[in-house]
């Protein structure tokens, strides 16, 4: 099952009254939505703010949502309203640029306006997570840090990877999970502290 | 189970499998695995940029938030009173051919099995041959037929001046 299917799947559970199942979609969309909507929003705060408001906005307009396109086509362009909406109400300048008008919401060239902007708090807890992260996977084994990199930043599927790397694809599959598993493990700590435990 | 989670959201279980899983994650211990591991694919693409109690404060305000309960969308379905018009309208469509068909007979038929058809024609129907010449032309088969009708002619005509 695909991407989409995945997101689609779960899109129809929230429909159902599963609020779990979207809280899933936030918990993977989160920062990618922060990103974009921090090209309008420069304060950190506010984008955190905006990006609770627009995915409150979708889940209240779950019941539209037909699956005609990509779920985060869709929240893309609540986003983008949300953020617009939001430096209106400001008596900012809301953004005129068409290009973020553009229905193509997956080819997003992610900019790092949020980073050179964040709060002393947030950027210090970015930078630590970042930096568990970076450290985790420095200290993993060969075959585990290059399992989890050919797939995370050079998005090849298994199979491709089980070529790459000259094994069964089942060894693909075990080595990414381990890898996630060991770097989850040095993150733990990190998030149940941030309160992410809660949900 | 938490393989699993690394497997589904990398797109690598099959339609029945992800069905199955994603009903499993109700867990919330699942949950922040699933969390954790996306959390980890954005560190690695340089794009992690969001507080840690961001699904906290979410999931906060969404417990405040009304249920949504959309109806399901139903599949297409045919009633069977659309399902027994189109068969008949198929039907008479193919009934309305053959009739044309057969009124008019093969299209392109051969000059000899024309020339022998006529000559049968003239055998069996010699006394009215006279009242068919003269109206030929009126006859209705002669814009479908072709060259028949007159082949028939040239005969009758023949046959008139051997006698």
């Amino acid at each position: 099952m695909g991407d989409r299917e995945i997101d689609q799947q779960l899109v129809e559970r929230a429909q159902r009254g599963d609020k779990h199942a979207f809280e899933l979609l936030v918990a993977k969309y989160q920062r990618k939505l922060a990103r974009l909507l921090s090209r309008f929003i420069r304060d950190a705060a506010e984008v955190e703010d905006v990006s609770q408001e627009a995915f409150i906005k979708a889940y209240r307009a779950l019941p539209s949502f037909r699956g005609e396109s990509a779920f985060y086509t869709w929240l893309y362009r609540i986003g983008i309203n949300t953020a617009k909406n939001y430096l209106v109400a400001q008596g900012r300048r809301a953004p005129t640029v068409t290009m973020y008008d553009n229905e193509d919401a997956e080819g997003f060239d992610d900019g790092d306006e949020l980073r050179d902007n964040n709060t002393p708090e947030n950027a210090m807890m970015s930078k630590q997570i970042a930096e568990t992260v970076n450290s985790a996977v420095d200290a993993l084994p060969e075959e585990l840090r290059t399992a989890i990199t050919l797939r995370e930043i050079e998005g090849l599927s298994y199979e491709d990877i089980a070529q790459a790397m000259n094994c069964p694809i089942g060894t693909v599959r075990s080595r990414i999970f381990r890898a996630r598993d060991a770097i989850s493990e040095k993150l733990r700590p990190l998030l149940d502290t941030q309160g992410d435990k809660r949900w | 189970m938490n393989e699993q989670i690394s497997q589904l959201m990398d797109g690598e279980l099959d339609d029945a499998q992800a069905q199955r899983f994603l009903g499993a994650l109700q867990d919330s211990g699942m949950r922040r695995e699933w969390q954790a591991y996306h959390l980890i694919g954005d560190v690695l693409r340089d794009t992690s940029a969001v507080s840690g109690d961001f699904m906290a404060r979410f999931s906060q305000r969404l417990t405040e938030e009304p249920t949504v309960l959309a109806p399901r969308r139903l599949p297409a379905r045919h009633s069977p009173r659309m399902l027994a018009l189109s068969a008949a309208a198929s039907m008479a469509a193919v009934g309305l051919v053959v009739w044309a068909v057969l009124q008019t007979g093969a299209p392109h038929a051969p000059a000899e099995m024309a020339a022998a058809k006529t000559q049968q024609v003239e055998l069996a129907s010699a006394d009215v041959n006279p009242y068919l010449l003269a109206h030929q032309e009126y006859s209705p088969s002669v814009a479908m037929e072709g060259m028949a009708p007159y082949i028939r002619t040239v005969s009758e005509v023949h046959g008139a001046n051997a006698r």
